[in-house]
């Protein structure tokens, strides 16, 4: 029954909803996850009162229902002398590349059936562009951000929205360079041979400079807090000042969107994607062990949060300039190195 | 002023120090995560209340002798003390006079305004017998400004401190 | 694919003319990304997904956001009205058809046009990274690297006469 449904077809909209799905509940639990972790680090309770139909609690797990629907229920202001129409496409703009991105990551192994082949993500793998695809539309979240802040006509906006794309900006380049050494080694730009290539050792051992210059941008990317100078909750203000209700949340959405993203891509390039001793062989083993690895990274991402104090915009800048693209750089130049000595 | 601070290779190096952080961050997550809610320094308040020490001053309590009489004998040595002036007390004689404990006046009416009261204490200090104390009783909201003006009646029902 | 690049081909020119016509500096600089986002995706249409990555990558990613960078630090909301003399006016004019008579023409008379009839929508993309690889650096390796020199020039020519005291 299952295996006549099976056609690629019916394979792909499965997919599409499945991940689509998986990646917005992983968001939800994702400010869960940050507001209890934040809490534990802490020393506190965190976010646990919340129940389901007013009796059970489950530690809390139904409070990013109540933030939505708080977010849902909120007046919508548009504040006066703000620019319309930028003001309004400025969340969807930050929003649409942040949920594109994953498209092209392969979240599991591909197997045959009746002599079909079957991908494990969204984008046919042999077609596509692989790394190129996600470097190109992820550099497209930052216009969210410019747009959101020119847009909101207030001074914080805008001295935010700057900071996020000079940092962006200068983060990229590092990043791609990183990225640049795993295309060498692999010989491909094809995340499943770049997966496929890592079979038995990480990259992350050979490439360990790579994979930590690659790891820092990603923060530095995804506004996150040891470089998060674009929102700077606590301190400074940041290029959303203006943004109320669901406007507000889909900037929320996609800076979490973006931090899944980039942690499926480190996956991906660096700790061998699905790859996983022993759980690999069969194909929900290789989702799952996908989905740990994620986990884990994603855990990392609130655990840096909470443990490292915002940069100052100078150090910011220096250590991008400085210290990450030279290190990328060495790091391409030792790969390249070595793979043509091996000839 | 900038403050030049020397930093070694190592120093400059950020990764060892930022280890040693995460290290910090995840051994009190996990201290937290494995200690028993009720032994976590967060209180959850409604279901939990918290032990309080016996000079917490909370709601005031009227005491009361053995024979259910109030204590009281409206000196207006408390009302006088009140740097908040939250005590309103209106005497009234005594008649039949007890001859085995002599006294000569009690509250008609004894109010304290809860909105202006400061718990200082002050009333409990001046107090030559003991009548007004504050109690450990902390949960005084009320819904209007009429009901935060506490009557006699009402002091008298607080409940004394787990102490006595 | 038809409709994919008539639309493509729309969005381009339109927000090309919305460049030059909007009266906003910032406003300028979204259409120009909106431009260039539409010529990467005509890119995707011709079977090039390489270049439209490094068309999205390069001039969407990163010198867009460059120029409305440098915009929003200068904070001019609007545009001078200056009054631009015909002279200049009509001379731009007459340049921007020269140069765009000559484009047409190179492009026309170019062997990419004669081979039209051969490339198919999808057939070019795989070795696509590896056939531009090859070209640049075997038969167009000296123009390339002459390329590189004068970005570098230019670079550093910038740094010093921004930079008071080296």
């Amino acid at each position: 029954m299952m295996a006549k449904l099976l056609t690629p077809e019916v394979f792909m909209i499965v997919k599409v909803v499945a991940v689509f799905i998986i990646v917005l509940t992983m968001v939800a639990i994702g400010t869960w996850v940050e507001r209890r972790g934040a809490a534990f680090i802490q020393d506190r309770v965190g976010p646990n009162r919340v129940a389901l139909f007013g009796k059970f609690r489950i530690m809390g797990l139904t409070q990013p229902v109540a933030d939505g629907i708080k977010f849902f229920f909120k007046e919508d202001v548009i504040p006066d002398n703000v620019d319309r129409i930028l003001f309004v496409i400025a969340p969807i703009i930050a929003f649409i590349p942040a949920t594109m991105t994953f498209a092209a990551i392969p979240f599991g192994r591909p197997f045959d059936v009746n002599g079909v082949n079957y991908f494990l993500s969204i984008l046919p793998p042999a077609t596509n562009i692989g790394v190129l695809y996600i470097l190109a539309i992820g550099s497209m979240g930052v216009y969210g951000i410019i747009i959101g802040s020119w847009a909101s006509n207030n001074k914080w906006s805008i001295l935010g929205g700057m900071r996020a794309s000079a940092q962006v900006i200068s983060y990229e380049l590092a990043m791609t360079m990183a990225v640049v050494g795993v295309v060498l080694s692999t010989g491909s730009l094809q995340l499943d041979e770049v997966i496929s290539a890592q079979t038995g050792l990480w990259n992350v051992v050979p490439q360990f400079l790579g994979a930590l210059v690659f790891f820092v941008a990603m923060f530095a990317e995804t506004n996150r807090l040891p470089f998060d100078l674009a929102e700077g909750e606590s301190e400074i203000i940041g290029y959303h000042t203006e943004y109320g209700s669901m406007k507000f949340s889909m900037f929320a959405l996609a800076e979490y969107a973006n931090m899944i993203t980039a942690a499926a891509l480190f996956v991906t390039l660096y700790l061998g994607g699905w790859h996983f001793p022993w759980l690999d062989q069969w194909i929900w083993g290789s989702i799952l062990a996908f989905l740990m690895k994620l986990i884990f990274i994603l855990w990392i991402f609130v655990w840096v949060r909470w443990t490292l104090p915002r940069f100052r915009y100078d150090q910011l800048m220096r250590l991008g300039w400085k210290v990450m693209i030279p290190l990328s750089l060495v790091n391409m130049v030792v790969v390249a190195i070595f793979l043509a000595y091996r000839g | 002023m900038k403050k030049e601070v020397k930093l070694s290779f190592w120093d400059r190096l950020y990764l060892p120090a930022i280890i040693v952080g995460m290290g910090i961050t995840i051994k009190h997550f996990f201290k937290t995560l494995f200690t028993r809610p009720s032994n976590r320094y967060t209180v959850e308040f409604p279901e939990r209340k918290k032990d309080l020490p016996e000079w917490y001053r909370g709601l005031h309590r009227l005491n009361t002798r053995e024979d259910g009489s109030i204590k009281c004998v409206a000196c207006y040595c408390c009302a006088t003390a009140c740097p908040a002036d939250a005590i309103f007390i209106e005497a009234e004689d005594i008649d039949d006079l007890d001859e085995g404990y002599p006294r000569e006046k009690r509250p008609k009416q004894f109010i304290i305004d809860l909105h202006r009261c400061i718990f200082c204490g002050y009333c409990e200090e001046a107090c030559p017998e003991d009548a007004i104390i504050l109690t450990n009783e902390y949960e005084i909201t009320q819904l209007s400004r009429e009901e935060g003006l506490i009557t006699m009646e009402e002091l008298v029902k607080t409940p004394k401190k787990k102490m006595d | 694919m038809v409709i994919a690049f008539y639309v493509l081909s729309f969005l381009a020119i339109f927000s090309a003319i919305m460049v030059v016509t909007s009266a906003r500096p910032i406003v300028s600089g979204l259409y120009l990304l909106l431009c260039f986002v539409a010529v990467a995706g005509l890119y995707v249409t011709l079977s090039a997904p390489f270049v439209a990555a490094m068309q999205l990558i390069v001039y969407s990613g990163a010198i867009i956001v460059l120029i409305l960078f440098v915009i929003m630090l200068l904070n001019q909301h609007t545009e001078l009205d200056k009054k631009r003399s015909k002279w200049v006016t009509g001379l731009s004019t007459l340049a921007a058809i020269v140069i765009g008579w000559g484009v047409y023409f190179t492009f026309i008379s170019s062997k990419i046009v004669m081979a039209h009839d051969k490339m198919s929508p999808i057939g070019g993309m795989k070795g696509n990274v590896e056939q531009l690889a090859d070209v640049l650096f075997s038969r167009y390796f000296v123009p390339f690297e002459i390329i590189s020199i004068l970005l570098i020039a230019a670079m550093i020519s910038a740094v010093f006469i921004s930079k008071k005291r080296l």
